[in-house]
C-alpha cells in the first residue's frame, strides 16, 4: 500500500514540475526548458505505466522494457536540456 | 429634476477625484486604490470601466492584483509589468532603484552568475525600462522610468509559487550554460 501512495506522489510532484517547466518556458521561451518539461512529464508517464498492473493485466516483461526505453529517453532529455543552446 | 442633476455631478466629481489620485500615484492597484479613497468595490469598478472606457486610464491584471496608470502611461506600463513577473528582474529594477551599476556589481548582489545577469539585462534593455552607457572599461545601467513608479508596483506584486519556482528554474538553466548564453 505504502509503494503506491509513495508513486501517486511521485507522479504529482512530476506533473508539478512539468507545469512549472511550462509556465519558466511562457516566460523565457527557453527550448532548453521545454526539454526539462517533456522530461518530467515522460517521468510522470513511466510511473503511471509501472502501476498499470494494479487495473489492468498486462504482462510485466513488455512494461519492464517500455519502462527502460522511456528511463533512457528522460536521460538524454535532460542531457539535451543541459547542453542545447538557445 | 434636481436631485438627478445632484447625482450626476456626484458622479463626476468622484470620476475626477479617482483620476486624480490615479494620476498622483501610477501603478496603483485597485484594492489599495478603493481604500485609500473609502470608496466601495461596485463604485470604484463602475468608474474605472467608464474611465477606461473613455480611454482615461489603462488597467492589467497580473497577479492577482489590477495595476492600474492614467494614459500617460500607456507605452510603459506593459513592459514594466512584463519586467516585475520575473523574481531576477525586480531585484535588478530595485538595485537601480539604489542608483547607476555595472553588471559585475548586481551579479556580485544578487549572487547570480554575469551570464544569467546579462540575459536579464539584455530583457530590460529591450523593454526600455534600463539606459546604458560607458564608463572607462564598464558599461553601467540606470533606470529609465520613474523609481517611485517600479517600487510602488514592485512592493505589491505577490507573485505566485509556481512563479517563484519557473523565475528560479529559468535562472539555474543559464547558471548551468554559464558564459555560453549571450541573450
Amino acid at each position: 500500500m505504502i509503494d503506491i501512495i509513495l508513486d501517486v506522489a511521485i507522479i504529482g510532484i512530476a506533473l508539478f514540475l512539468s507545469f512549472v517547466s511550462w509556465v519558466a518556458y511562457k516566460k523565457s521561451g527557453m527550448k532548453s526548458i521545454l526539454f526539462l518539461l517533456l522530461a518530467f512529464l515522460l517521468f510522470g508517464i513511466k510511473k503511471t505505466l509501472e502501476n498499470l498492473h494494479i487495473i489492468t493485466e498486462i504482462r510485466e516483461n513488455t512494461l519492464d522494457i517500455v519502462a527502460t526505453v522511456l528511463e533512457l529517453i528522460i536521460l538524454l532529455l535532460f542531457f539535451i536540456a543541459v547542453v542545447k543552446r538557445d | 429634476m434636481y436631485q438627478k442633476e445632484n447625482k450626476v455631478s456626484d458622479s463626476m466629481s468622484h470620476r475626477e477625484e479617482i483620476l486624480q489620485h490615479i494620476s498622483k500615484n501610477p501603478g496603483i492597484t485597485f484594492r489599495r486604490l478603493s481604500d485609500e479613497l473609502g470608496i466601495g468595490i461596485g463604485n470604484l469598478q463602475y468608474h474605472l470601466y467608464q474611465l477606461e472606457k473613455e480611454g482615461m486610464i489603462v488597467s492589467k491584471k497580473l497577479g492577482g492584483r489590477r495595476y492600474i496608470f492614467p494614459k500617460e502611461f500607456e507605452k510603459e506600463y506593459e513592459p514594466l509589468l512584463i519586467a516585475i513577473s520575473n523574481e531576477t528582474q525586480r531585484k535588478i529594477l530595485l538595485l537601480l532603484a539604489e542608483g547607476e551599476m555595472n553588471q559585475r556589481e548586481i551579479a556580485e548582489r544578487l549572487k547570480l552568475t554575469q551570464a544569467t545577469i546579462n540575459y536579464h539585462m539584455n530583457i530590460l534593455s529591450k523593454l526600455g525600462l534600463i539606459d546604458k552607457r560607458k564608463q572607462g572599461r564598464n558599461v553601467v545601467y540606470s533606470l529609465k522610468c520613474d523609481i517611485e513608479v517600479i517600487v510602488r508596483v514592485i512592493s505589491e506584486y505577490r507573485p505566485k509559487l509556481w512563479d517563484k519556482l519557473a523565475d528560479r528554474l529559468i535562472d539555474l538553466m543559464l547558471t548551468l550554460r554559464g558564459g555560453e548564453l549571450n541573450d
